[in-house]
Order: structure tokens, then sequence, then C-alpha cells
């Protein structure tokens, strides 16, 4: 097992490796440069523009670019984001946290409530019941994210004002508050983006876990369950459910980088300071060392969250463990 | 050749407030300028002598789309950079709100008191406020100002602003409250170069930073100004507070706090406008005028700009420069074309009330505004013909114009960031159908429309931009000498030597009538030449609530009245109260926000 994980992580440090450098390539050859919506403006001088560029080599052939920042990068020195006047690493430690907290719990939630309802869902399959929840999972399984985030904003914080329009945390009141205001205040913040996240989510988990518990559910060890007379429920949440996890868990595994990438559109509406929107606006405005670095981070989390995934399956299923 | 200094030459300047005692004849004076005051401001604006404050006090909180990206002057490059820097950061004056950049007429005094002019007119004595003080409580002197300026012209500090005072040639300082500013040249706009883009910046805290390395310096993320408000904090993406500098040399603001709680989707922005989570609200949508109405406790706050949009055609050959370009090289073209846009519905349809249809390569906000400048009317039958009569005739029947095997089509460039310009676009690209003309649209992304641009390689590209209150800035987009430049912003390669002598006329003349008569005559002389479609001028509206008295909007700085907004103690909500900060007002503070804190919810 030791051995199989190493090998993974070898693989995944190539991989990631590999991610960098073609972006690094793709984002040098979009048009404009990190300077050009903030100095290519005839009222800044051409010295000046010429000093921004050189100061941060791009005046350098893209090669000698790209081995200072790698050599940068060996020295654990992300590089200095011009757009945000900070280094890399501190725009960084700041959305990643913001973006843990808003996708882990949009996971969590989605995850608990998306396997209930396909568990209600395949036990009675052909109801009522499955067909209301299908469709209402249909439904918001295609429900564009920017727009079920513009409605959640309208219908919950503004036509009936139970949450707050957006940010963290109160930009006024925070500071002020005790500590146990400032719980309630987060967690006030994080209902809506979450929510929107978790209702887009939910629907994917649920219609997964729906299909692969009715698979199992004609295997001959669920035969055999219900043969020794065993309950319906008992059947169901402890011989098939355990089986059908199974694709669940890829689907978690393919979920988790989502964790760090965060969701530009929730975090947008939300004026939420994670990881997508950090990453967009860097593209938007060429800061290559930003949008190098967050595509690395979020690359790492694709192959150890796949790594996670099959960590899992052998949690989840003894055959695999045996292998 | 002798030259005329400005008006005030030689003569000791003071604030009007103080130049003007109880006399008979200054009440008289005083009366007038209060009306004009009163007339001069927008509908739903109150003069600063109408604000009936009460007691200090309140917070603003700004629904801001974007956040700031320093608070380093020189080295701020956003508009909400530079919001905060004029607010944290004291100028030697402020322009007035006229907008007059020439001579130093309409300008307030800031950090200097009082301004003395060189015989010459090659210097200009500051002398300044003795009461000045920076935020951490030192004096701010002479020795300030002229460090400023060394920073400001460092090429090792790399300001973008650095052009902006490439005409003073150095400051020297006379006393510790005299600082010297010496041009190279004389010309009307000095004082305005002098004053207008440099914030003042504290030696004793900066002059220990490497130049180069200012960027990264603490004080980018937590400066120390001289401004009517303090630094308190900035959380990045989320917001900037700044509270009022108590016992500031021209007074305490009128508001405790400004917060600028930042959203970066519109929608949401406004929203927390509508919610009561914010007070402020900058640039309302014509869509959301509606939504304004139904909330009593909002109103709507109109103010000038001097953001102007419009079609550029490039003049020259994309291929081959040296020629003319086929369908734009031809002046009676562009005019037809001009004469084919119905610019008032274009306008009206685009932005409804929020815009106007564009005088020409300025805005009503400066002070060369001219609204008789006389335009190219809309006439789709004069249009027509022209095109006719230059060649332009439709042969095979499809609708569109062909002259010698070529169609009179052309891509526009349209700017994927701006929907109003797509909306422009595609209301335009009808119009000209029914001149004959196809005019197809490529939207872009922004870094790509720039550099299609820079690269001269379009045919017609719809632009927008937000102007210099001097109106010589119309040299950047459409002087021979920027035509030629590699790095000039005349895409169009439009070349005028009568424009260009207008604009020298206009830019030298000390008086500002003689300054506006000359501008007249560029004005004329582009709008008949025609080298783009000027279509809008926006006509700014802000969301605000109203318990707030709003004063001194400016068209290049909405926010410069900012210290003198105030909220009447009657009308304070449970935010107004949260009280301020400080060594004496601890004791106050906490009590007071708890109960603030408590009642939160419902009362934000």
């Amino acid at each position: 097992m030791g051995r199989y994980v190493v090998g993974r992580l070898v693989q995944a440090g190539v991989t990631v490796a590999i991610v960098a450098t073609v972006t690094f390539a793709l984002i040098h050859l979009a048009p404009g440069d990190p300077f050009t919506q903030a100095l290519d403006d005839p009222a800044v001088s051409a010295e000046v523009r010429a000093l921004w560029r050189a100061k941060y080599g791009l005046d350098l052939p893209l090669y000698e670019q790209y081995w200072r920042y790698l050599l940068n990068v060996a020295r654990g020195d992300l590089g200095w984001s011009v757009t945000l006047h900070e280094p890399v690493s501190a725009a960084l430690a700041r959305a990643l946290p913001s973006s843990l907290l808003l996708m882990g719990t949009a996971i969590l939630l989605s995850f608990a409530a998306g396997i209930a309802l396909g568990v209600v869902q395949a036990a009675r399959p052909g109801s009522w019941v499955d067909r209301a929840l299908g469709t209402v999972s249909l439904f918001f399984h295609a429900l564009p994210e920017f727009w079920l985030a513009l409605m959640m904003l309208l219908v919950f914080a503004y036509r009936l004002p139970l949450f707050p329009v957006g940010n963290v945390v109160d930009p006024l009141l925070y500071d002020y508050y005790t500590p146990w205001q400032k719980l309630v205040d987060r967690l006030r913040h994080l209902v809506l983006p979450s929510a929107t996240l978790a209702l887009l989510l939910t629907a994917g988990v649920a219609r997964f876990q729906r299909a692969a518990l009715l698979e199992v559910s004609g295997e001959d060890f669920v035969r055999t369950a219900r043969a020794k007379g065993l309950g319906e429920r008992r059947v169901l949440l402890r011989h098939a459910l355990r089986n059908a996890l199974l694709p669940v868990i890829t689907l978690f595994g393919v979920t988790v980088p989502a964790l760090v990438a965060g969701a530009v559109f929730v975090e947008k509406v939300f004026a939420w300071p994670g990881m997508g929107l950090l990453a967009v606006s860097a593209i938007m405005t060429r800061d290559y060392w930003l949008v190098t670095a967050c595509v690395v981070v979020v690359s790492a989390m694709v192959a150890l969250g796949s790594l996670a995934a099959d960590l899992l399956y052998a949690v989840a299923d003894p055959r695999l463990r045996a292998r | 050749m002798t030259f005329s200094p400005p008006p005030s030459a030689s003569v000791d300047r003071a604030p009007a407030r103080r130049a003007w005692p109880g006399t008979p004849a200054a009440l008289g004076v005083a009366a007038l300028a209060a009306l004009a005051a009163l007339v001069a401001c927008g509908p739903g604006e109150e003069t600063r002598s109408n604000a009936s404050a009460g007691e200090a006090g309140g917070t603003v909180v700004i629904a801001a789309p974007t956040d700031v990206d320093i608070l380093l002057p020189p080295l701020g490059r956003t508009i909400e950079g530079k919001k905060a820097a004029d607010l944290l950061f004291d100028h030697l004056a402020e322009v007035g709100r006229d907008l007059n950049t020439v001579g130093d007429q309409g300008f307030e005094p800031e950090l200097a008191e009082r301004w003395t002019w060189a015989p010459d007119s090659l210097s200009i004595a500051f002398h300044l406020n003795p009461a000045a003080r920076w935020h951490d409580g030192v004096p701010v002197r002479a020795n300030d100002v002229r460090f400023t300026h060394a920073l400001y012209t460092d090429p090792a500090v790399g300001s973008p602003l650095s052009t902006n005072v490439a005409d003073i040639d150095s400051v020297t300082v006379r006393d510790s409250l005299t600082a010297v500013v010496w041009f190279k040249h004389r010309f009307p706009e000095q004082f305005f170069e002098a004053v207008y883009h440099m914030h003042v910046l504290p030696e004793h805290v900066l002059g220990r930073e490497p130049r180069a390395e200012l960027e990264r310096s603490a004080f980018a993320r937590k400066p120390v100004g001289s401004g009517r408000f303090r630094f308190a904090r900035w959380v990045p993406g989320q917001a900037l507070e700044l509270v009022a500098d108590t016992a500031h040399y021209r007074g305490r603001p009128k508001l405790d706090r400004v917060v600028f709680s930042i959203s970066p989707d519109f929608t949401a922005a406004s929203t927390k406008l509508f919610a009561g989570e914010a007070d402020f609200f900058e640039t309302m949508r014509p869509e959301q005028l509606t939504e304004m109405a139904r909330h009593a406790s909002l109103r709507t706050v109109p103010y000038p700009s001097l953001d102007i949009g419009f079609l550029r055609f490039n003049l020259r050959d994309r291929a081959a420069p040296s020629r003319p370009n086929p369908v734009f090289g031809d002046r009676a073209v562009r005019r037809a074309l001009t004469m084919a846009l119905d610019r008032t519905t274009l306008v009206r349809s685009v932005l409804d009330t929020l815009g106007y249809v564009a005088l020409g390569p300025l805005t009503r906000a400066q002070f060369s505004a001219d609204s008789t400048i006389p335009q190219l009317p809309y006439d789709v039958a004069r249009a027509r013909a022209t095109l006719d009569s230059a060649g332009w005739r439709d042969a095979d029947g499809d609708g569109i114009r062909e002259k010698g095997g070529r169609r009179l089509a052309f891509a526009m460039l349209v700017p994927n960031s701006s929907r109003n310009r797509m909306r422009f676009a595609v209301l335009m690209q009808e119009q000209l159908k029914q001149a004959g003309v196809d005019a197809r649209i490529e939207e872009l992304e922004f870094n790509a429309f720039v550099k299609r641009l820079d690269a001269r390689d379009f045919d017609a590209a719809i632009e927008g931009g937000h102007l210099d209150p001097s109106p010589g800035v119309v040299r950047q987009s459409w002087s021979t000498a920027s035509a030629r430049a590699k790095d000039g912003s005349n895409y169009s390669r439009y070349e005028s030597a009568a424009f260009d002598a207008a604009v020298d006329s206009a830019t030298a003349a000390t008086d500002p009538a003689k300054s506006r008569a000359h501008f007249r005559r560029a004005y004329e002389i582009i709008l008949n030449d025609a080298p783009a479609v000027w279509l809008y001028e926006l006509r700014q509206m802000a969301g605000a609530h109203k318990r707030i008295r709003i004063t001194g909007m400016r068209a290049d700085a909405w926010w410069a009245g900012l210290p003198d907004w105030s909220i009447p103690e009657g009308e304070r909500i449970a935010r107004d109260r949260i009280g301020l900060p400080g060594a004496s007002q601890v004791g106050d503070r906490h009590p007071e926000s708890k109960r603030v804190a408590t009642a939160a919810g419902g009362a934000r």
C-alpha cells in the first residue's frame, strides 16, 4: 500500500509540473500582459511601461522567464501578484481557506442530502416520491449556477431579508461582535452561497446514488439477505448501500478538487473571496504568476482527490483491499 | 515675445472663505456666490451650506463592485485606488466644481493655505497650513512636498503618473512651511499640474523605504495620510474602512466613517443598496431605476461625468498603412456614416435617461464644453446621397453598396467587457444597413481588443473613455503627434494641421474664455472631419439612502465632497452610532457597539 501511495504521489508531481508548464505557456500566448490594462495608456510614458515589464522579467525570452519562475518556485517563492500588489502566496493563503470552508460545507451538505435522497428514491422506484424527487433534482441539476445564485440572493437576502447579501462577514460590525456573535455572523454569511452550491451538487449525487442502489439491489447478495428474512430497511442500508457507494465515491473524488478550485459565479455573486474568483480575475488581468499558482494548486488537488478516491475505494470495498 | 501671467500672478491666493470679510459688499458677493453654487448643484444634491448635519457622526457604507489595488498614490492604477487616495491624502489645493484647469481660478486650498506666483510665472510658492498634520501627528512640512515630487518622478519608482507632472522641473524648500514648485516652461495649466495629480506624501515614513520596493512596503497597504479621513482597515476583496480624522486642520468630516463594501457582481452590489446593507451605489443602470422608485428610503442622485463613448474609424489601410483606408480614408464617407446614425435614438435606447448624445471629443463637465458646436445632422437621405456621390452604389441590388468591386462592409470591434457598447453596436448595425452599409460586430476579450487597437489592426472600434478634467487631453487621442508616435493612442491616425493648431492655441491661452474659443474651433474641425462618431456621454446616477445629505459630487470625482456629507442626528440608524475608535472614546465605543451589535441584522 505504501509503495502504491508513493508511486501515485510521484505521478501527481509529474502531472502538476506538466500542467504548470502548459499554463505558463498558454497565459503568455494570450493577448496582453499583466500591465496592459494598467499601463498601456497614452498618459503613461513608454519608459514607465518598459520599467515595469523589465522589473518583472517580461522583456526576457519566454524560456528564460519560465526558468526563472521554476527557480523561484523551487525556493518556495510563488512570485508577486502585480495586480494585487502582494505575494502570490499571501493571496492564496487568503483565498484557499475561504474556498475550503465554502466548498467543504457545500460538498458535505450535498453528499449527505444526495445519498439520503438517492436511498429514498431507490427504496420505492417508480413511486410518486421517486418521480417527484427525480423531477426536483433534475430541475436543480439543470439550473445555471449564476442564475440560481442570483435568485437565492434576491429571494433570501432581498425579498425575504433572512440572510446578508454577501461577503464573508459583516464588513462594518464584525469587529464589534462578541465571539458568539462572530460565529453566528460567519454562519449567516455562509448559508446562501453554500446552499446554492449544495442544491446544484445534491441533484447529481442523488441521481448517482439512486442508479447505483437500483443496480446492486438485483445482485445475489441482496437477494440472499432478503431470503435470510432481513427487513427491507436493513437490506438497503446495511447490504446494498455499502456496495452502491462506489460510484458515489468516484463522484466525490472528482468533486474534491472543487474544494480549492472554488465556484466562480457563486463566489462573485456572494462576494466570497475564494479561489475561483481569484483565478478568474488573475486570468482577466493576465497576472501570470497568480494564474500559474492557482492552476498548480488546483491540479495538485485533482491529483490528490483522485488518490483519495482510490484509497476510499479500498476502505469501502474489501475486495480491493485484498488486492 | 511676452507671456501674460495668469490673472493672479504675483498675488497671494487664499481660500475664498478666508478672503471674504464681513463687509456688506463682500456679503453681497458671498450671497451671489452661494446662489451660483446652488444653481450649479445637480438635482438631489445639497450645498455645503444647506447640509444641516447637527452633531458630526454616522456611517456611510458604499457598495463597490471593485476593490482598491494599492493605497500608495504614485503607484495607483485604478479608479478605486484613486478614490481611497483622494480621501486619505490631501493635495496642495483642489480643483473647483467647475473643473477649470487654467490658472488657479476656482481652486480651493488644502495643504497650502495660500500660494504666490513668481513674477515670471515660472514658479509658484505654496505656503503650507501650519496646522496640517499627518495622521500619526507629525506636522506636514515643505520637505514632504519636495519628497513627493521626487517620488513621482523617480524612474526607480516608475509612477504611471509621472507624465502628469513632467513639466515640473523641481520643488525647492524656502522654509519649513513654503515649498516652491519650479516649472520647465510657462503654460496655462501649471497650477493644475502642480496640485491635481500629486497627493503629498510623508517623507518621515516613506523616506526610509527603498524607492524601487515601494510597492512592497507596509505603507502601500496601511498608509499614513493627511486627508480628512484616516485609514482604519482593508480586508482585500471585502471592505475598506476609513474613519474621520477628528483633529483635522481643515475641520473634522461630518461623518464618522466610510466603508467601501466590495461585491464583484454588479447586481449583488446594487442589491446591497436595496436591501439596506449599503447606503450608496455610484452607478445605477436604467433597469434599476424602477426598482429604486419602490424604495421610499432611497433616492437617485444625478451627477456629471467625464465618460464618453465613440465609434472610431481607422483612416489608414490596415495592411498597408501608407495607403488610406479604402472606406474610411474618404472624409465624405465618414461624414455620411455619421449622418446615417440616429444618435439620439441610440442613446435613448441604450442608456435611457442616463446619457446624452456626445458633443464631440469632450464632455459637458469640462470647462471647454460648448453645447452649441454644430453637429452633423441625422439625415439618412443625405447620407445616401453622399455615398452615391462618393461612388458607393448598390449595383447588384443586395442592399449593400459597392465601389470598384469592394463592398461597403467593415467590422466594428467591441470589447466584451461593455454591455452598453455591445448594445450600441447592434443598433448601429441596423441603422447603417438602412444606408446600404454592412457593419459586422466583432466582439473581443478586453486585452485582445486593446492589442488590436495598439496594432492598428481594425477598421472601426467602439471605444469608451474616462477623460481627464483638462480638455488638452484631446491631444492624446487625436493629434498628429499621437498618430505618428509608436505608442500614441490616435489609433485612427487622424492628422489635421488645423486641428492641431487650434488645440495648441487653446492650451496656450491663459484666459479661459480665449481657451474655450480655440477649443471650439478645434472641435468644429474634428467634427467636420469625422474620424469618429461620438456617440454618448454618460449622465451618472447614483442611488443613495435619503438620510444622507450629499454634497460636492464632481464629474471627475464624485467622492470629493465625502468629508462634507452628513447624516442628521434624528435620522441616524444603528450603524451610524457605532462611534469612533480612539483612546478618548474607547469607554464609549464598546457599550455602544455591543448595543448596535445586539440590534444588528434588522437595523443594518
